[in-house]
């Protein structure tokens, strides 16, 4: 079975070039329009205009034009969504089912930003605890430099302010994939991380 | 090599090469899951660390004492504070200790070192980065413990494995072991039936025509025996009593005669019913043959004690015994015995005596004598005895040669035995082997033949140091001697088991430079087939050949012991050899040969003295002769 997986994969590898944070190539879209229906696909367009748009854009506008973009998806836990307690989703599943929770906002965003040119150094996945809503929560912070407040961006608020004006969120830990290396995929023992990049790698829809 | 070891090399390189890549897999998942949680704890560590580290408000003093006490447990080979800008604010470092592993064992492997960074943040401040490198030693330690426990049971499933592989091969190739000691029985000429039936088809087939090859050649053998001993009868027996005949006669006398050993001297003791003409018109024959078969069973009854006889009715009216190796006194007894039964008999019958009566005659024979003029003997003897009387007659010829007791038992100490040689020859002329004979010479320089002094030392037990002192001797010249040696041996020596160990020894010190052939008489081998059966054996194995000396079909025993002896050859006297090979229409019949081809034995005429003979038998299909025709016996 496992070779079978294997094989399969190979195959897939040689037929569709990966995904990789975007832009989405053709037949990652026919293969989504087969399984998700017609209307994936005006999305994954919709995501390939704003990354060929972004070309000309500042690092405010790219910062807010990703926010924007995935703020637009419902918010869905991941037991409603996957049934799971935990599920990291791709961007291109995140687009494709058009919901997700806090995490599947951080990612989607994190690989648009990477995709835009944006240094990945600078963004980290903030573990923060939401006191509005008392329970945890992701969002991704952007670091101009290290010593400097970062800006939030979050699905809750869509508004992208810098940390010291978001006193709804308490701050708990800071990751980022890069954190060892440049290779993002070996960066880290991170197991959700290194599932999903995984996962990226192989445009799963 | 055979099946057996090769399946056995085949499936032990298989088993271990299984084993040896399951123990390799094993280790590998071992090593590949314990640099997994290695790199696992390593990264919780950090990430815990960070998390602490973050709390203490980036006051540095404090984040060094909770690295310090993280870092004194002593699995951590450096922990490392790094600020926003990579510049160290605190390190602790530790050396490797690879003590409790062997060094080979560590590099048989490589264990990559996790270096596992997490970020540190006060509030949504960056504070910088801790890195953790944990110490290695512990998990060599967990690999190495495991990699014994994997050498343990590698090494136990080895033993099972091969225990069951050992076993397991053995029950299947059972039938094939059986199957190969058939062929290799059949091979011997040894015709063994294999009762147990293989379940494996291949093997079940072989083993089903193998069987019944060898009940066809068995069949054969037992056809071709029941033939030859049939036609035996049918030449050698009287229709009426079952004796021997005259044939029969003739043929044992003139054995005897020539015969190199104690029975070429003798008495024949003769029975003569004489008017038996006056008999079957007084009583009738029915009568008349009645009483011949009572007179029979009288010779018979009184025969029958005594070893070494042969009896044999001349004609309807005539009987005689040859008693070897006796004197007149020896027999005196026996023929008083006879004439008084005899004459009961007759009495009985109220026949006139002066017409029907009992006549007996005593002949001596000895080695100068001959068949035919013996027979004329016994003829003219009958005509001077009178009535109901026993009346003895020295033969013509017999020289007295005599020789000591003593002279013989030094002889023999001192190893001083002569041999003489005679050839046996095959159909071109080539030398098959030569036999040996025993000479023996007195101070005088005259020489004896072994019929001169055997009857001394059948007396003195001296048979076993006698045949060890030709065996010696032939053994000696055999280097010198281009042919193969036949060595005769007697019963004394067949049945000593002292001298056969002694023989075998005595081989084993010469040397496989020579074949030798021992032969035993035909005689001798039917009073000891199992001692016979254990030499042949024995030589078989050492390489030498075990024959069958003046062979002939014994009445009383089938020739089945031939398949079981299998000798080399059978040395067959060439006057009983042609009546049997030719039958009452001049017919040739092959039973013999057939027998004797069944079991790989060759067939060797004897006492060849003329050209005739030697035709005839060569015609017939024989190929192997000896005699005086062609060449003499020499002394060495």
């Amino acid at each position: 079975m496992y070779l079978l997986r294997l094989i399969i994969l190979i195959l897939f590898a040689t037929h569709i070039s990966a995904f990789n944070g975007g832009p989405i190539p053709e037949k990652v879209m026919k293969k989504a329009e087969r399984k998700y229906g017609g209307l994936v696909v005006s999305r994954f367009l919709e995501y390939n205009t704003l990354l060929e748009n972004s070309k000309h854009f500042s690092l405010h506008q790219k910062l807010q034009s990703v926010n924007n973009f995935f703020n637009k998806i419902p918010f869905k836990s991941d037991v409603k969504n996957w049934k799971t307690d935990d599920y990291w989703a791709t961007p291109l599943e995140f687009l494709a089912r058009y919901k997700g929770d806090s995490e599947d906002y951080v990612i989607a965003k994190y690989f648009a930003l990477k995709t835009m040119g944006v240094d990945t150094q600078k963004l980290y996945f903030t573990y923060v605890n939401s006191k509005k809503f008392k329970r945890p929560h992701m969002v991704l912070s952007y670091f101009i430099t290290v010593d400097s407040d970062p800006f939030i961006l979050d699905n809750i608020n869509p508004e992208i302010l810098p940390a010291s004006q978001r006193d709804d969120l308490t701050p708990i830990y800071n990751f980022n994939p890069t954190i060892n290396t440049q290779d993002e995929s070996q960066a880290t023992t991170h197991k959700n991380w290194k599932k999903l990049y995984k996962r990226v790698k192989r445009n799963k829809l | 090599m055979n099946l057996y070891k090769q399946i056995s090399l085949i499936m032990s390189l298989f088993l271990l090469f299984v084993l040896v890549s399951v123990m390799s897999y094993n280790f590998q998942s071992a090593k590949k899951y314990a640099q997994e949680e290695l790199a696992n704890s390593t990264q919780n560590t950090a990430t815990y660390l960070s998390i602490s580290l973050g709390k203490t408000g980036a006051e540095t003093s404090e984040m060094s004492t909770m690295i310090n006490a993280v870092f004194d447990s002593g699995n951590f080979q450096e922990i490392r504070l790094l600020d926003t800008h990579k510049k160290v604010i605190f390190q602790r470092n530790n050396s490797e200790d690879h003590i409790k592993v062997p060094q080979w064992f560590t590099s048989m492997y490589e264990l990559k070192t996790p270096h596992s960074t997490a970020t540190i943040s006060s509030g949504w401040k960056l504070v910088g980065t801790v890195t953790v490198v944990p110490m290695l030693d512990n998990t060599h330690l967990k690999l190495y413990n495991n990699f014994l426990s994997l050498l343990e049971s590698f090494f136990f499933f080895s033993l099972i494995a091969f225990t069951l592989l050992f076993f397991l091969l053995r029950l299947l190739l059972a039938s094939l072991r059986k199957m190969t000691e058939q062929a290799e029985a059949v091979s011997n000429n040894n015709f063994i039936i294999n009762q147990d039936i293989p379940s494996t088809t291949e093997f079940k087939e072989v083993t089903l025509a193998m069987n019944k090859m060898v009940t066809k050649v068995k069949n054969i053998f037992e056809k071709e025996a029941n033939s030859a001993k049939e036609y035996h009868k049918l030449l050698y027996t009287d229709a009426l009593t079952g004796l021997g005949n005259r044939n029969y006669f003739e043929l044992k006398l003139n054995e005897f005669i020539i015969s190199e050993e104690i029975e070429s001297k003798g008495v024949i003791l003769n029975i003569f019913l004489e008017g038996i003409s006056y008999a079957n018109k007084s009583i009738g024959h029915e009568k008349v043959d009645a009483l011949l078969y009572e007179l029979c069973s009288v010779i018979k009854q009184q025969v029958q004690k005594e070893e070494n006889t042969v009896i044999a009715r001349l004609d309807g009216t005539k009987t005689s015994i040859i008693f070897t190796n006796r004197q007149k006194e020896d027999i005196e007894e026996i023929s008083k015995e006879i004439l008084t039964q005899a004459i009961v008999l007759l009495e009985k019958l109220n026949l006139n005596a002066d017409k029907c009566c009992i006549k007996i005659t005593q002949l001596r024979y000895g080695s100068n004598d001959n068949v035919s003029s013996l027979l004329n003997q016994i003829e003219k003897s009958f005509s001077l005895t009178k009535k109901n009387t026993i009346f003895f007659i020295n033969s013509n010829t017999e020289t007295s040669i005599n020789i000591g007791t003593e002279l013989i038992k030094s002889r023999l100490n001192a190893h001083a035995v002569s041999l003489a040689m005679q050839d046996v020859y095959d159909i071109h002329q080539n030398i098959l082997h030569a036999e040996a004979y025993v000479r023996l010479y007195d101070e005088n320089k005259n020489l004896f033949e072994a019929r001169d002094f055997l009857p001394i030392i059948q007396a003195h037990n001296l048979g076993v140091q006698l045949d060890k002192n030709v065996i010696n001797h032939a053994l000696k010249i055999s280097a010198s001697s281009s042919s193969e040696i036949a060595i005769n041996l007697s019963l004394d020596f067949l049945q000593d088991a002292s001298a056969i160990q002694w023989l075998k020894e005595r081989l084993r010190t010469q040397g496989r430079t020579k074949v030798f052939n021992f032969e035993v008489s035909n005689h001798v081998l039917l009073h000891s087939i199992a001692q016979a059966n254990y030499l042949s054996t024995m030589l078989r194995e050492m390489g030498h050949n075990f024959a069958i000396d003046r062979f002939s079909i014994d009445e009383n025993s089938n020739l089945n012991y031939l398949q079981m002896i299998q000798p080399a050859y059978l040395k067959i006297d060439s006057c009983y050899l042609r009546d049997m090979l030719k039958d009452e229409n001049g017919v040739t019949n092959p039973a013999l040969q057939i027998i004797t081809e069944s079991i790989d034995a060759k067939i060797i005429a004897t006492n060849i003295e003329n050209s005739e003979m030697k035709g005839f038998l060569q015609k017939a299909g024989i190929k192997y002769f000896q005699g005086s025709y062609l060449g003499e016996v020499r002394l060495v």
